[in-house]
């Protein structure tokens, strides 16, 4: 049985204010280890408790809160199967993915905690790895992360609107999120 | 020479996923590769035929992703027959001045596609 998806869903875009992303940085800082790469016996289940533990049960801002960090979780365990990838992973000789480029992910992604539900990561035969969202209203945006670098490129309706190239972490989730906020 | 109505098929495995399930759309990383996109011809065969060639290459192949030359050649991609040893109808997707594509390119035909599950 053959089936043929040709359909798209962009998504809904949610703006963030200060409370909920001071939140989740401190968030940020509890289940994320950006210096390190995941380890393959990393317990994302023992990460997802942990960030529960620390919540307060009463507000909804910690709704908001556990929802990021499960979207979070997810998006580690994600690069946890990216680093699992062997050498000639896409049948044509792409190489296994190093473990500093894993733990730049990770301290990308750790950055981007605040539109985690939106992010999704692939990794690439570029030997780089992709985190991407995309809107209802035909914006998107990617970072494409190399060892040395890390590229931000956003369109709109094809029309490439951002291609710049940085080379701190800060500053690039600084400018992925800044154009989701935008 | 590859005709610009010629359909080109990329194999979509299982492992890694590319497909986006926040927006159901194939990511750009599937056209991603500092080798080129390798893709096969369509050659005239059926879809039949060429799923049949993909999953005797990949058993556990999930599907493929469809995509005329012509489109690609408009966003100023190479497309190129490669024929090698046991598939005569390998074809490779280059950009233009370099073998991977740009980051529009590779959106592009990630946009332009269409992602048949097997």
């Amino acid at each position: 049985m053959t089936s043929i998806i040709n359909y798209q869903r962009p998504l809904d875009k949610i703006n963030f204010n200060s409370s909920n992303v001071t939140s989740s940085l401190i968030m940020c800082a509890m289940i994320a280890t950006p210096s390190m790469p995941l380890s393959a016996s990393e317990n994302l289940e023992s990460l997802t408790g942990t960030a529960y533990q620390a919540q307060d049960s009463s507000s909804s801002v910690n709704d908001y809160f556990s929802k990021q960090s499960t979207y979070y979780i997810e998006l580690l365990h994600t690069l946890q199967e990216i680093q699992k990838l062997p050498d000639n992973w896409n049948d044509n000789d792409a190489s296994q993915f190093s473990s500093e480029l894993i733990s730049e992910a990770k301290a990308f992604i750790s950055n981007s905690i605040d539109i985690a539900q939106h992010l999704s990561v692939f990794p690439t035969a570029n030997n780089s790895i992709q985190v991407e969202w995309e809107l209802l209203n035909g914006l998107y945006c990617e970072a494409e992360i190399f060892e040395d670098s890390i590229e931000i490129y956003a369109e709109k309706n094809d029309e490439e609107l951002i291609h710049e190239s940085f080379n701190n972490i800060k500053e690039s989730t600084d400018r992925f999120i800044g154009i989701y906020n935008s | 020479m590859i005709q610009d109505d010629e359909l080109l098929h990329r194999a979509i495995k299982p492992k890694p996923q590319f497909w986006n399930t926040k927006t159901d759309t194939v990511s750009s990383a599937l056209f991603k590769d500092s080798k080129g996109v390798s893709v096969d011809r369509n050659s005239n065969r059926t879809n039949e035929e060429i799923k049949l060639c993909f999953l005797n290459d990949f058993p556990d192949l999930k599907g493929e992703a469809r995509l005329n030359s012509k489109p690609c050649r408009e966003k100023r991609c190479r497309v190129i027959a490669d024929p090698i040893e046991n598939n005569e109808h390998h074809a490779l997707i280059l950009g233009s001045e370099k073998i991977e594509l740009t980051k529009s390119q590779a959106k592009f035909l990630s946009r332009n596609c269409i992602v048949v599950v097997y």
